[in-house]
């Protein structure tokens, strides 16, 4: 086997925070990036939900983080994303940075615009078809206050937001998005939704490193993934099958998946990468939105009735063998580094 | 001030100038609190670092703190409720009230600085009006109730908090009708009778079908003798003359730092004379709070420590305080609506 030379990447996870008791689940949370962090992850990364309407149960992402601030070192501390026209820019700013101050500057701050919050506009008192105007003015209106621009009377945000500016990600489902991200100078997170690799994904990012100007900093492509490591693809596969067949009315609704397949075709269409470590590092090297485009792989390996002991154990074969064979290497933490192989 | 009644601290967590320090310092202040049996904790917002306040983001460091204790209850006071979004407010609290498992007390207040309601672009004229409509928003949110035509309802669902609404404000019939507790700080420009009056007034506001008892927080800054009053006199003295500078006081107020406190009515000598002092005030009983302020802008963590130490020992047993008499609620379970 010939080694190709894979550009350094940065190891992550993403939770939604899944589970019937809230408060069992922000505990799980707490204990996942206190796990991740000893296995060596560079960060964690949590999604915002609001309202009854989906399964997420964490609408506090900076609340939470804070916490998890007390109880970690060094891993980052991601949104992934936080629905920005349903915030008020100076207040995001203001919790953004206090969390920033607490952790030692460990914030990465990724923003959305809502694509998958429709039903919450309305309690918000927002129009969902505003979002997108809406998100541009927002996220221009947190850059300048993170950047300490003045507002009236020359007050400028409190405490100072030391170089989080640098540390914005957007979510964008369009090449127009991509390209905006691009000329902001932040980072763009790939597979936030149920993209398409090849025929969505892969524009974005292209489109995005397209229409990066700045020379000072190098562009940076996020990248989700769903990856759920077991001894093989059954088991992997019985673990999902619940969870993956009750997303499917809403992703046919939504025009996602065509028509009713079989499990293995819907795990395909949702970007699942499922089976033995082996058949995982295969089907990440085989996306073709990934590997060459990659300065963050953030995995998720939480699915709506995954047990914590199943996520702790996901992340760690992930730590361990996955993602070492895909070129990554922890910069910090306890990971052991994977045997060579022979042959 | 009868006995059995719950003793706190609140820091507006002042610093001169910014340091990430001022956080890990007021971490530590809770942390000590706990250690030394206080009761609850109060934390105030201030935005834009008005009056050297540095923390615009009570319910984020309280997150923090909830880690580092166990016990002591997590209060703001205030959080200026008319520049929040009050859904996202709602949001916030009850996801802290689960992490801290029900320890949170949600102190709210109108606000008063004009600059920083037109830094959030709002008129401060409005700001009463906007103060109702959020407060309504944030009850119902916390009530659990339908908050769109879906039936979308909070998630996740408040456990009690509802019932752990305070408010700041002279407004005191309208807090006791609303069944929330009341937060009062003496007003200088008013003799203490008038203290303990307001405080009547909104226990007999009090309606006898809300689920809770009337519950009232005595905010007084406290500055026991003793120790290195350096910074205490410097802050006053910056105090005084930017309080002249706009008229709220007169330019007779002389150097005399005695004079001056009791005219700011700051309690300030021995344990005795604060005793004395506090006596004065409003009667408190089981399901009221002491809530003393013991920094001024620059004050050392170490000196806040001490007077801590000295209201443990000497000043709220000599009123009747005990430690652990205090009410701890726990977490209710939702109202299914």
């Amino acid at each position: 086997m010939t080694l190709s030379p894979q550009k350094p990447f940065k190891l992550g996870f993403l939770s939604h925070a899944f589970g019937e008791d809230p408060r069992q689940a922000y505990r799980d949370l707490l204990e996942q990036f206190e796990v991740a962090e000893a296995l060596g992850f560079d960060g964690g990364w949590i999604a915002q939900h609001h309202l009854s309407s989906g399964f997420g149960q964490l609408p506090s992402p900076l609340v939470l983080l804070a916490a998890v601030a007390e109880r970690t070192r060094q891993i980052e501390l991601g949104t992934g994303v936080i629905v920005l026209p349903f915030e008020d820019p100076i207040r995001l700013a203001e919790d953004a940075s206090v969390l920033d101050s607490l952790s030692g500057q460990r914030v990465q701050l990724g923003l959305g615009s809502g694509g998958a919050n429709l039903d919450n506009f309305t309690a918000f008192g927002l129009d969902p078809a505003q979002r997108q105007a809406h998100f541009e003015a927002q996220q221009q209106q947190l850059q300048q206050l993170l950047e300490g621009a003045p507002l009236h009377a020359d007050l400028s945000l409190q405490p100072p937001a030391c170089g989080l500016r640098q540390r914005l990600w957007h979510s964008h489902g369009s090449v127009a998005g991509a390209a905006y991200a691009a000329r902001q100078g932040n980072g763009l997170l790939l597979g936030t939704a149920t993209h398409d690799p090849l025929t969505v994904q892969k524009p974005l990012a292209d489109a995005y490193l397209h229409a990066w100007r700045d020379t000072t900093r190098a562009p940076r492509i996020g990248v989700v993934r769903a990856v759920f490591p077991a001894h093989d693809r059954g088991s992997a596969q019985a673990e999902l099958a619940i969870d993956i067949e009750r997303h499917v009315p809403r992703l046919r609704r939504e025009g996602l998946i065509d028509e009713a397949l079989d499990l293995d075709a819907h795990l395909r269409l949702m970007n699942v990468h499922h089976g033995a470590p082996d058949d995982i590092v295969h089907s990440l090297r085989q996306d073709p939105a990934l590997l060459s485009y990659v300065d963050y792989l953030i995995v998720v390996t939480q699915a709506e009735s995954s047990t914590q002991a199943q996520v702790l154990e996901r992340l760690r074969i992930i730590a361990e063998d996955i993602a070492p064979a895909l070129g990554w290497r922890a910069k910090h933490g306890l990971a052991t580094q994977p045997q060579a192989t022979v042959g | 001030m009868s006995g059995g009644f719950s003793l706190g601290f609140l820091t507006r967590v002042y610093q001169p100038r910014f340091d990430a320090k001022v956080y890990r310092d007021t971490l530590e202040l809770f942390r000590v609190a706990e250690e030394l049996g206080f009761d609850s904790g109060w934390v105030a917002q201030h935005h834009f670092a008005s009056e050297q306040g540095r923390l615009p983001s009570p319910l984020v460091l309280l997150s923090a703190i909830a880690q580092r204790t166990r016990r002591i209850r997590l209060g703001t006071a205030i959080i200026v409720l008319p520049q929040e979004p009050p859904l996202r407010l709602a949001e916030d609290a009850a996801v802290l009230d689960l992490l801290a498992d029900g320890r949170v007390e949600l102190g709210l207040g109108a606000g008063f600085d004009p600059d920083t309601f037109s830094a959030f672009e709002l008129n401060p004229e409005q700001r009463h009006g906007r103060y109702e409509d959020h407060l309504q928003r944030l009850h119902d949110a916390l009530g659990n109730a339908a908050l769109n035509d879906q039936g979308l309802q909070l998630r996740p669902a408040a456990r009690g908090l509802g019932q752990r609404l305070w408010e700041a404000t002279s407004r005191v019939e309208q807090v006791a009708a609303r069944g929330n507790g009341l937060i009062m700080a003496p007003n200088p420009h008013l003799p203490v009778e008038a203290g303990v009056e307001l405080v009547q007034r909104y226990r007999q506001g009090w309606r006898s079908d809300h689920l809770t008892a009337p519950r009232v927080v005595r905010v007084q800054a406290v500055f026991p003798e003793g120790g290195d009053d350096t910074a205490l006199r410097q802050d006053i003295q910056a105090y005084v003359r930017r309080q002249q500078t706009i008229g709220v006081l007169d330019a007779s107020l002389g150097g005399d730092l005695g004079a001056v406190l009791e005219r700011l009515g700051v309690l300030h000598g021995s344990s005795t004379q604060i005793v004395e002092g506090l006596r004065r005030g409003p009667q408190l009983g089981v399901h009221d709070q002491l809530v003393v302020q013991v920094q001024t802008t620059s004050t050392p963590l170490r000196e806040a420590i001490r007077a801590l130490e000295i209201l443990r020992q000497h000043i709220a047993p000599a009123l009747g305080w005990r430690p652990g008499v205090a009410i701890n609620r726990p977490l209710e379970e939702p109202v299914q609506a």
